[in-house]
């Protein structure tokens, strides 16, 4: 049996439904993420295999 | 009076409007900053300093803490900054409109044990504090002040969190000094003992290289996974998942390694990760002070993001959606209280072996939302559906529980233990070539694509017969 949503939810969710989604990550964050995630502490790691 | 109208959405799990998604860059990376340091950087920094020397301990500390925040950020971070929810609502689309309930435990469980261990080490350095001062008598024990000094932490973060996500935000502004003075209190121990700690051996490394530095980097990597129920709570205040992206790398993957350098080089040179040990003998009682100042302001600014994120959390769940956020609040903090002032000592030793154990399971869960948001939805997630509670709603699965998930998680954490002991450190096979917890997120991301590729197969074969 389905439940109906609470009326502020479902305004809520309306709303959000009726906005057009802009994208989760754009090219300077995967830029940001690229480097701050995976080539900074990867060169981190070679460098520090060396110390 | 609707939430919105109220100005109480964050004290709701329901999705945020963007004009309630407030919080900018500099916001956000102080929340997190404060979140992020807290007394676990000087245990994580403790541990590495036993298996490898400053300089690599350096370096795998902080690689392996920047790629466990690209995965907890990956997992949670596209789903919570697009749609303004928490990390627990944004395992309904994977786990099932029940099934959800296993992660939301793994946070219940994860943060109220952090944040007991947090707020009995803030009351021990309130006790060290008033000893220091001359404030409290000689024939007062610890033991009798700690539980009173865990009360009242509790009611002061009560109070705080009455208003809302405005009262985590206001309280770090406040705290995030404390990062400053731990980078100070850094700079104290590197330029007093530079000479002795690049000297410094490791007391526990194994004879194997290669086995000391995947330790390392494995440590970052699970203490940075264990953030995942903290970052929904923090991500969905900032507008969307963009502006987040420096401030989750930065400010919360970055005070972590930094601060852990402080508990490594004290364990190095002085045989004591506690700052407040050593930096008595580096400037004396004031400086102990400092430390002891330091440690407390680190863990309240902690307890506060951790209590009003499982606060938030627990709003997922029907009967609790409507409570008054004072009660909510009262629930969550609750078990803290219970366990801070009646079993802090038993706790203390025994909750740790829990926690380990907790910590595997974050692994695989950030393989999953992964593997689920970027391969099998392909970035399509219905917000609508993570509310309803309709069995034949897009995330009903099986009774509402989603058996890839569920068969995915498991898996990845039988292949965590199956590299390491979390407890011990025995670890197995290809361990010091992979670490555990990439290995983990990965054969969970792989099993849930094939098995959720399997279970549309047979919704497609009609039954024989």
């Amino acid at each position: 049996m389905s439940e109906s949503l609470p009326p502020e939810l479902e305004r809520r969710i309306e709303w959000l439904e009726q906005q057009p989604l802009g994208p989760d990550f754009d090219p300077a964050s995967w830029m940001w993420l690229a480097l701050l995630g995976l080539v900074l502490p990867i060169a981190l790691l070679v460098i520090g295999w060396y110390l | 009076m609707s939430l919105a109208e109220g100005g109480l959405a964050d004290r709701s799990a329901w999705p945020l409007l963007p004009a309630e998604r407030t919080w900018g860059r500099w916001r956000l990376a102080i929340a997190l900053a404060t979140a992020a340091a807290a007394t676990w950087c000087y245990l994580i920094g403790e541990y590495v300093g036993y298996y490898l020397n400053f300089s690599q301990g350096a370096a795998a500390l902080t690689g392996g803490c920047m790629i466990g925040m690209l995965l907890v950020f990956l997992a949670a971070g596209p789903i919570c900054g697009r749609y303004g929810i928490d990390s627990v609502a944004s395992t309904k689309p994977q786990f099932g409109s029940a099934g959800w309930v296993i992660p939301s435990l793994m946070q219940i469980i994860s943060i109220i044990g952090w944040n007991s261990l947090l707020l009995i080490f803030f009351a021990k350095s309130a006790t060290q504090l008033l000893r220091v001062l001359g404030l409290l008598p000689v024939a007062v024990s610890g033991r009798e002040i700690v539980p009173a000094a865990t009360l009242l932490a509790c009611t002061l973060i009560y109070f705080s969190l009455l208003w809302g996500a405005k009262g985590v935000a206001t309280i770090s502004k406040i705290l995030v000094a404390h990062v400053f003075i731990g980078l100070w209190m850094l700079y104290l121990l590197l330029s007093h003992h530079w000479p002795e700690l690049s000297a410094a051996r490791p007391a526990l490394a194994s004879p194997d290289r290669l086995w000391n530095y995947t330790t390392g980097v494995e440590l970052g990597i699970s203490s940075t996974l264990s953030w995942w129920p903290y970052v929904g709570a923090m991500i969905r205040m900032a507008p969307n998942a963009r502006t987040a992206v420096l401030p989750v790398m930065l400010g919360m993957g970055a005070p972590v390694p930094l601060l852990s350098f402080i508990g490594l080089a004290g364990v190095l040179v002085l045989k004591s990760s506690d700052p407040a040990e050593w930096l008595r003998t580096v400037g004396g009682t004031a400086y102990a002070i400092v430390a002891l100042v330091f440690v407390g302001a680190a863990n309240f600014g902690t307890a506060i993001t951790g209590i009003y994120s499982s606060a938030i959390g627990l709003r997922n769940f029907a009967a609790l959606e409507r409570t008054p956020w004072a009660l909510l609040l009262l629930l969550t903090i609750a078990p803290v209280v219970v366990i801070g002032t009646l079993i802090p000592e038993l706790f203390f030793a025994k909750f740790g072996t829990f926690l380990a154990f907790l910590g595997v399971g974050f692994a695989p869960l950030c393989g999953i939302q992964i593997a689920d948001y970027f391969v099998w939805r392909r970035r399509r997630i219905s917000l609508r559906g993570i509310y309803e509670r309709d069995p034949a709603g897009p995330y009903a699965y099986l009774h509402g529980f989603n058996p890839a998930a569920v068969i995915a998680l498991a898996l990845g954490c039988a292949v965590y233990m199956a590299l390491l002991n979390p407890l011990t450190f025995a670890s197995h096979g290809p361990y010091k070539f992979l670490t555990a917890s990439l290995p983990a997120a990965l054969s969970a991301a792989a099993t849930y694509l094939v098995a959720s590729r399997l279970a549309r197969r047979g919704e497609r074969v009609p039954a024989s017969g």
